[in-house]
């Protein structure tokens, strides 16, 4: 299983309303985002060494989802995903 | 001459006296453009649709030059011509019959590639009662042809192309100037009010038959304060479709609204947060309509603050 790391800054415009503005602050990219990739992103960016093994990925998202148990398979094809956008890196 | 006094106080023989020699000078919102052209139709359509534009004095600063004139002798005699602003020919050559098209396509691309002190959003923007609403969209979705039919409903239009948003504000600045329309919505709009004047038609651009609707009918149509935005409404167009106006999640309209921006990337971070500002303090809605009177009917309602009451 890889870490994972933010492949640079970002910035989120979250009204509580379900879908997700993600910017990143060096590219300029903006990506409308799902709740769960947000709190993704979020995640690695609060993360102590700002890296974070799937494992710990996996814990961190299924705490926050009581009853919505995430499996592993969900989370690699998202982070795949958010990679293709130049979201996140393998560290 | 004061400063004070428009196009119309010219006179049609002044105002091509001032096309051939050093430049027309008008005001449109806080810009002086400054107009050269010795093309008869370019004369007309401005006589016609800037009547209303306030003239800039002599002594004013031009924030656009710009001269629609043959580049020599040859391209005079093939009827070919060129857009310049300050001298640099930023396009390819046009026929002659193009021209008045093509200096309101000009016009639009000197504010959309300069002046970037404001978050500048590709939109339409109307106005009533003190209350601006801001109509991004795409191509073909009908918010030029919709603006049209509010600016001859009593709606101040403010623009048909260019949402000005001061940084940190939910404010838009006014550059009335006339709304394009294409193809059939001339007709469409000529039937909607049998009054409205239309500057010269262009045939055969790349986009069809272009003509220019006189849109600054409402008082105060050039008075350049900045107005406050209550609405952004994504206007969709569909034949035969029932009038439906739907609330749009803040995120959603944010990612639209900054992607067909002209300058939201440009601005980088500070784009962002001036997009964040500008969302968080308007309501966001979706327009399906086919019936012009039912939209313009709708908007009124919305605007009067009757949607959902």
């Amino acid at each position: 299983m890889s870490v994972w790391r933010l492949a640079g800054p970002v910035r989120f415009y979250d009204r509580g309303e379900g879908p997700v503005v993600c910017y990143a602050i060096d590219s300029g990219d903006t990506h409308l985002i799902n709740p769960l990739a947000s709190r993704l992103l979020g995640a690695l960016a609060s993360a102590a060494e700002a890296t974070m093994a799937e494992p710990q990925l996996l814990a961190t998202l299924s705490a926050g989802s009581p009853g919505e148990a995430l499996s592993l398979s969900e989370l690699q094809s998202l982070l795949s995903d958010l990679a293709a956008a130049d979201l996140v890196l393998v560290a | 001459m004061s400063a004070a006094a428009t196009v119309a106080a010219l006179g049609a023989a002044d105002l091509r006296r001032c096309l051939n020699r050093g430049g027309l000078r008008f005001q449109v919102g806080p810009y002086v453009y400054a107009v050269t052209s010795p093309l008869p139709v370019v004369a007309r359509g401005l006589e016609l649709l800037y009547a209303g534009h306030p003239l800039a004095p002599a002594e004013s600063f031009v924030d656009f030059n710009i001269a629609l004139r043959p580049a020599g002798p040859w391209q005079r005699l093939a009827r070919r011509i060129n857009f310049y602003l300050d001298d640099d020919a930023p396009f390819e050559r046009i026929a002659a019959s193009d021209a008045y098209a093509f200096l309101e396509w000009g016009m639009n691309w000197c504010l959309s590639v300069a002046m970037h002190e404001y978050l500048k959003l590709h939109a339409a923007v109307v106005a009533r009662d003190g209350v601006a609403m801001v109509l991004p969209g795409l191509p073909g979705a009908g918010k030029s042809t919709l603006c049209a039919a509010l600016a001859l409903r009593g709606w101040q239009v403010l623009s048909d192309e260019h949402a000005l948003i001061p940084p940190g504000t939910c404010q838009v600045v006014p550059v009335n100037r006339p709304v394009s329309l294409k193809n059939a919505s001339i007709e469409v709009i000529r039937a909607f009010e049998p009054a409205s004047v239309f500057g010269p038609v262009t045939r055969d651009t790349h986009k069809g038959r272009v003509a220019h609707l006189k849109s600054d009918l409402a008082p105060g149509s050039h008075d350049p304060t900045p107005i406050r935005v209550g609405v952004m409404l994504f206007p969709g167009y569909e034949p035969g479709a029932a009038l439906s106006l739907t609330e749009r999640s803040r995120a959603e309209s944010f990612i639209f609204a900054a992607h067909h921006s002209f300058n939201f990337s440009v601005l980088g971070e500070a784009g962002f947060e001036a997009m964040a500002h500008y969302v968080d303090g308007v309501d966001c809605f979706d327009l399906r309509y086919s019936d012009l009177d039912e939209a313009v009917a709708a908007l009124d309602t919305l605007v009067s603050g009757g949607f959902g009451a």
